[in-house]
């Protein structure tokens, strides 16, 4: 056996090769987000504070260009899943009575920005909606040929009809929806429940009965109440209100709580959708803004979001398609977006109607003593930021229009200018996606939709949800 | 293996090959990433598979058991028949992909429609 005798600097040289070449090779090579896709308050836990800021009294408030961030690797690895995607998705054969015509993969962020694939539980970030291409579409050297049917045309147009309904299913899935319309007498309402009522009690999950079914009835009499003001709501604007939403959940003693993504209990879903219109004359467009109530609130969000540059999409193929908001009501009528899951979680669904938008000179409106409420629960970091940053807030304590047991939140106050540049920020942040979906060829299949779901900022700026995060908006865009 | 080998450097290129190796030619891996019973965040360090396969197969077995599901399946009297059929599959704690359960979201999310 022969020595191997090294010199000092060999020595050096080979003990520095063994330590770190293994950390090297087994290092993980994740893609992460920007930090500055997350709310900023998420962004002082990363320790990654915004570099740049905008003249704003109080806080910082960064609303830089995602394009000026390295995102190579997270091109890179939204590349691989619609790749990895698109290769499965054409694996697929058609035969049989049934036939696959929608997949949706849902990215998730951990709370370093990693991205990945959603699993198990936890908040996703982005949803990627894929359809089949009609077959005039599908380039001539990737044609299945025999495989591919004369009903493949027809199918794509059920297929973007069914996509209508996206707005109502992405986010759980309860166990009755029970469709609700404006103007609903007692009896109609009760009518309108009772299919619900008795599916939930079958389920043997309820076991008080009359409890249950006395707080439904309220439910629903305070959501046909909220679909009144609502309905009367259309404003010469490029967004409008196309539905409403409240997600329930039942308890054993039959108590109507918040929906919340954990556990098995009874899920129960309002809805409106509406039905009528818009301009005809059962629906006028009113010319005024309204002063107080719910409908100042809807009139601020669909003029922020028709104020809102949408010019991040231009030239993408993708336009907005819808944004929900979760909000709350208080028992003065005031209504609020929600950040919590404290309260029981309404929907309000803004539609992109297909007018174009005024130049952007003419949208230049200045709002200056406007503000726009956000609820979140009492929490004490969020406190600390809020004062940092010189934040107004007020605590209060209500119970919600009677729909559940006074509880503490906080009320945060946004400066309307702020929440529209969050708006534009989305917008920018959905173009990245976007751009990753248009860079990668996809054959038979195409995502025909990017849903982006955001955390809203005690600043007003939107971030991408974490994992860990409590969405309150989510905005869609679809392909033209 | 001898000094020659050392000195010659052939063993730091080895070394680099193997780097070089891990990044799978350039494309970046995908997690599978999530909140576990605990809400703990929870990475799953699987190689993805670029080429769809596993996916693809999931696919297929999932239209094929969805076709079966519904060959016996016997509707509402009356005009109403069942037109569409939504699954969501996940990637459960032991890593292997099956139907969605009530908590959270699906991983993936198939729509299937009755052909007309």
């Amino acid at each position: 056996m022969r020595l191997i005798l090294l010199s000092k600097t060999q020595t050096k040289f080979l003990s520095l090769t063994l330590w770190v070449m293994p950390q090297l090779a087994f290092s993980t090579n994740y893609a992460k987000i920007p930090a500055d896709w997350f709310i900023p308050e998420r962004q002082e836990e990363l320790r990654q504070p915004p570099t740049h800021e905008v003249s704003s009294p109080g806080f910082v408030l960064d609303t830089r260009d995602t394009s000026d961030h390295d995102t190579t690797s997270l091109e890179r690895a939204i590349g691989t899943v619609l790749e990895s995607n698109s290769a499965a998705l054409d694996r697929v054969e058609e035969k049989g009575k049934w036939q696959l015509t929608n997949m949706r993969t849902s990215l998730a962020i951990g709370s370093s920005g990693t991205v990945g694939i959603l699993m198990l539980e936890g908040e996703s970030a982005v949803h990627l909606n894929w359809r089949r291409r009609p077959k005039e579409q599908v380039p001539e050297s990737t044609n299945l040929g025999s495989n591919r049917t004369s009903t493949d045309v027809a199918n794509t147009t059920m297929t973007a009809a069914s996509e209508n309904d996206t707005k109502n299913e992405a986010e759980g899935e309860p166990l009755e929806t029970i469709n609700m319309r404006a103007g609903m007498a007692e009896e109609d309402i009760l009518r309108a429940i009772e299919p619900s009522v008795r599916s939930s009690l079958a389920t043997g999950r309820i076991h008080n009965e009359k409890n249950f079914r006395e707080n439904l009835s309220r439910t629903a009499k305070v959501f046909s109440e909220l679909i009144q003001d609502i309905d009367d709501s259309v404003y010469d604007l490029n967004w409008y209100v196309s539905g409403f939403r409240l997600d329930l959940i039942v308890s054993a003693s039959g108590a109507v709580l918040p929906w919340m993504k954990v556990g098995g209990d009874v899920r129960l879903r309002f809805i409106w959708d509406r039905i009528k219109r818009i301009g005809s004359a059962a629906h006028p467009v009113s010319q005024t803004p309204p002063k107080s109530g719910m409908k100042k609130f809807i009139y601020r969000i669909a003029e922020d979001l028709s104020l809102a540059s949408e010019d991040a999409l231009e030239g993408s193929g993708f336009r907005p398609d819808f944004m929900r908001v979760g909000v709350g009501f208080s028992v003065d009528g005031n209504i609020y977006v929600v950040k919590s899951g404290l309260e029981a979680t309404f929907s309000l669904f803004f539609t992109r109607s297909k007018k174009p938008l005024k130049p952007r000179h003419e949208r230049a409106i200045d709002h200056k003593d406007e503000y726009i409420e956000l609820a979140s629960g009492e929490l004490e970091n969020e406190l600390a930021y809020a004062r940092r940053h010189k934040i107004n807030y007020e605590k209060v304590d209500d119970n919600g229009r009677g729909l559940y047991q006074p509880i503490h939140r906080v009320m945060y106050k946004i400066k309307r200018s702020h929440f529209r540049k969050g708006l534009e920020k989305s917008f920018r942040i959905a173009r990245f996606f976007i751009n990753q979906v248009n860079r990668h060829s996809q054959k038979h299949w195409e995502v025909s939709r990017v849903e982006t779901i955001c955390e809203m900022s005690l600043t007003g700026i939107f971030g991408l949800s974490p994992l860990t995060g409590i969405a309150t908006t989510r905005l869609d865009f679809v392909k033209d | 293996m001898n000094f020659s080998f050392f000195q010659s450097g052939k063993f730091f290129l080895v070394c680099i090959s193997f780097v070089i190796a891990s990044c799978e030619d350039g494309v970046f891996k995908v997690p599978f990433i999530g909140l576990n019973s605990k809400n703990e965040e929870v990475t799953a360090d699987l190689p993805f598979d670029p080429q769809g396969q596993k996916l693809g197969r999931m696919i297929k077995n999932m239209h094929t058991s969805t076709e079966e599901a519904l060959a016996d399946h016997k509707g509402p009297a009356g005009p109403w028949t069942l037109d569409r059929v939504d699954v969501g599959l996940q990637i459960a704690a032991s890593f292997k992909v099956g139907p969605w359960g009530a908590k959270g979201e699906p991983s993936f999310r198939l729509s299937f429609k009755r052909r007309k």
